[in-house]
C-alpha cells in the first residue's frame, strides 16, 4: 500500500520509505497522545499549590483513573469517527 | 506497531526516529514543567531574584511534576499496549 504512489522498495537507502513513514506516524501519534494525556490529567489530578514535592495517594489514584478514562475516550471517539466515515458525508 | 520483519537498515532508521521523538517529548515535558511551576509559584515581580518562598514552591512543584510524569507514562504505556491487543 502506498500513499504517494511509489510503494516499491528503495534500494539506495535499503529500506521501504513508506513503511518507515507509516511506523513513524504511528509513533508520533502515540507521543502526541501521551503529551495530551499529561496535560489534561495534570489539570484534573494535581492541584496548583505545593505543600511538598510528593505525589500523594489520592493524586496517584487519580492519575491511574484518568489514564484509564482517557483511553476509553479514545476508543469511543474512534468508533464514532468510523461510523461517520462508513455512513458517508 | 508491528516490529516483525524489519531489515537491519529499517531497524536502525526506526531507532534514529525513536531517539528524535524521545528528545522532542522530553523538551515538551520540560517546557510544560517550567511553564506550570513558574505560573503557579512565581508571582512577585517586585524583586529580580526568586524569593525563598517562590524557590521552595518551584522545588516542590518540579519534584511533584516529575513524579506525576513518571506515573503517567507508566500507566500510559500499559494502556497503549492493551489498545491493539485483546
Amino acid at each position: 500500500m502506498s500513499f504517494f504512489g511509489m510503494g516499491a522498495r528503495v534500494p539506495a537507502t535499503g529500506y521501504d520509505e513508506n513503511k518507515i513513514n507509516g511506523i513513524k506516524g504511528e509513533m508520533l501519534m502515540i507521543q502526541q497522545m501521551k503529551d495530551k494525556a499529561s496535560l489534561v490529567c495534570l489539570e484534573k489530578c494535581v492541584p496548583n499549590y505545593y505543600s511538598d514535592g510528593d505525589l500523594n495517594k489520592g493524586e496517584s489514584n487519580c492519575v491511574d483513573r484518568c489514564i484509564g478514562k482517557f483511553f476509553q475516550t479514545i476508543k469511543v471517539i474512534g468508533t464514532e469517527m468510523q461510523k461517520q466515515q462508513q455512513g458517508g458525508m | 506497531m508491528d516490529p516483525g520483519n524489519l531489515s537491519p537498515q529499517e531497524t536502525k532508521k526506526l531507532e534514529e526516529i525513536n531517539i528524535d521523538l524521545t528528545m522532542r517529548s522530553i523538551a515538551v515535558t520540560y517546557m510544560s514543567m517550567i511553564g506550570r511551576c513558574f505560573d503557579n509559584c512565581v508571582n512577585d515581580m517586585t524583586s529580580k531574584s526568586l524569593t525563598a518562598k517562590e524557590e521552595k514552591c518551584v522545588k516542590s512543584c518540579s519534584e511533584k511534576f516529575m513524579k506525576y510524569q513518571q506515573r503517567l507514562e507508566q500507566r500510559f504505556n500499559e494502556e497503549s499496549a492493551n489498545l491493539n491487543g485483546p
